[in-house]
């Protein structure tokens, strides 16, 4: 009796449709997602969680100034209790989580999932690279070393080099006409502010779409006698997406346990190291910089972005004429292995 | 009759709804150029000024010395035995410190592998321009260069 008043006491202060609630958040979901390639999506998720928690934690000592930021990283790393683990699990994660978005991409790529009618949702996920990249850039240049005083220099200045709005938008990024203390600001602002709310946005758009959408459904051989066609996101999908998660919290201890962050040298305004390099997720880009001239550099780059943004419809022109086309996958496959070749190129030298 | 007053609240509704919209509009306006004058970096003139650099005799002919701006940027001031000449060594591709190196007989940037001769002109690699120059003076023997003032820290 008391608790059918107490469920009425909360049905009444939260007047929502429970059952309908559970119907949209517990999606049945297709039998291929046992596949654990086809979670890659949850990833990159989890991945941004474990980044969102160590990043408070390491606002609590961090100083983003000129004078005292690479000396706060330098206690987080050496003095604070626990200090090189928690740095560790955001440097960590922040690089899986590229990886985990690359390979996410690539799969929806190569299973055409991208078409008709998940063409925005596939604009939304490439808005998502593109802020998971731009987390890592202005993540890494808090840091204050040379890798970070040179790469938010570079950086700027691309954005500078694009045409009309360019020098706008690097006054507005840097805070003045060049690298200053107010560019360590901003790029705390966007690093802890701007890009953590964008990102929410974009994921909470993503899930949406993939929950209205639908998730595409595939057959494989060895599935074709199962009778039932879908099985309960809870519990069973739940607990897939939890070993994963499991896993990922494994390898991460381990890497941090064994690739812990060190200090490199102090960033200084007046001297370009010999050997200067992005992470590595910007190789690809560095090289393609150092092929061409600034101006194909740039807009190649911006090419790039746009032709990938717009693939849903170049695939629809390739498959309207044959509709098994596969030029596509082709081009993909062209595509990524020129992009690992630039960046296995870089690293190389 | 009826009529009349339909128009009557439609005008009263119209007047309401335009002066609603133009304050709206008014107010979020006027607050979004606040806004954006607030994180968009000031806008100064620029104005140069002269600066000591050294003894015109303390830099024999062929060799050069780094000074730097009044924003910390680094110049090269080399004495070529016609006069001086003084290069910004902040890179024209992507703004990477260059730095001479004699094997090579070239300014070099190690950003993006770009080369510069002596007067500072591309000579591979993918800058777009020569290094800036800066006016060199020499005033009763002394090397002055001209740079840009600094209003204060911040900027």
């Amino acid at each position: 009796m008391q608790s059918v008043d107490k469920k009425n006491w909360f049905a009444e202060r939260i007047p929502v449709d429970w059952n309908s609630l559970k119907h949209f958040t517990n999606e049945p979901v297709p039998n291929h997602l046992k596949r654990w390639w086809f979670a890659l999506g949850g990833t990159p998720a989890y991945l941004f969680m474990v980044q969102l928690i160590t990043g408070i934690f390491l606002t609590f000592y961090y100083v983003p100034t000129p004078e005292q930021a690479f000396e706060s990283i330098t206690r987080i790393t050496y003095e604070i209790r626990f200090g090189w683990f928690i740095r560790g699990l955001h440097m960590w994660s922040a690089n899986l989580m590229v990886i985990a978005v690359i390979l996410h991409m690539l799969r929806v790529f190569f299973t055409g999932s991208y078409r008709k009618p998940r063409e925005l949702n596939w604009i939304v996920g490439v808005c998502i690279l593109l802020v998971t990249v731009s987390f890592g850039f202005t993540g890494y240049s808090l840091i204050y070393e040379q890798l970070s005083y040179w790469a938010a220099t570079v950086g700027t200045n691309i954005a500078q080099s694009v045409p009309v709005v360019g020098p706008f938008m690097a006054a507005f990024i840097r805070g003045g006409e060049e690298i200053g203390p107010n560019t360590l600001t901003r790029f705390f602002v966007f690093h802890i502010g701007v890009l953590p709310t964008v990102m929410f946005i974009f994921v909470s758009t993503h899930i949406f779409l993939v929950r209205t959408t639908g998730v595409t459904e595939f057959k494989f051989k060895e599935q074709e006698n199962e009778k039932e066609e879908t099985f309960p996101f809870f519990p069973n999908h739940l607990l897939t997406e939890l070993i994963i998660g499991l896993l990922l919290m494994y390898i991460l201890t381990m890497l941090v346990v064994i690739f812990p962050p060190e200090m490199h040298q102090k960033a200084n305004p007046l001297v370009t190291p010999e050997h200067i390099k992005p992470e590595w997720y910007f190789f690809a880009s560095f090289r393609w910089l150092k092929l061409n001239s600034l101006i194909v550099g740039i807009i190649g780059q911006a090419v790039a972005v746009i032709l990938i943004m717009a693939w849903p419809w170049i695939d629809k022109i390739f498959r309207r004429k044959n509709e098994n086309s596969e030029l596509s996958l082709w081009i993909g496959v062209a595509g990524f292995l020129a992009f690992l070749a630039l960046t296995v190129w870089e690293a190389m030298v | 009759m009826d009529s009349s007053k339909k128009d009557d609240v439609s005008r009263r509704n119209f007047l309401s709804t335009t002066l609603m919209g133009v304050g709206l509009v008014a107010s979020y306006g006027v607050t979004t150029f606040y806004a954006a004058n607030f994180i968009a970096p000031e806008d100064k003139k620029k104005i140069y000024r002269s600066l000591y650099v050294a003894p015109e005799k303390s830099v024999p002919v062929g060799k050069s010395i780094d000074f730097e701006d009044l924003k910390g940027r680094k110049i090269a001031i080399t004495n070529t035995g016609d006069g001086f000449k003084a290069l910004s060594t902040s890179c024209t591709h992507l703004g990477c410190q260059v730095h001479w190196e004699n094997e090579k007989n070239a300014f070099y940037c190690p950003c993006h592998e770009g080369y510069f001769d002596s007067d500072g002109n591309v000579t591979k690699g993918p800058p777009p321009a020569p290094l800036a120059k800066y006016d060199v003076e020499i005033i009763d023997g002394n090397i002055f260069v001209k740079v840009e003032e600094v209003y204060n820290a911040i900027s």
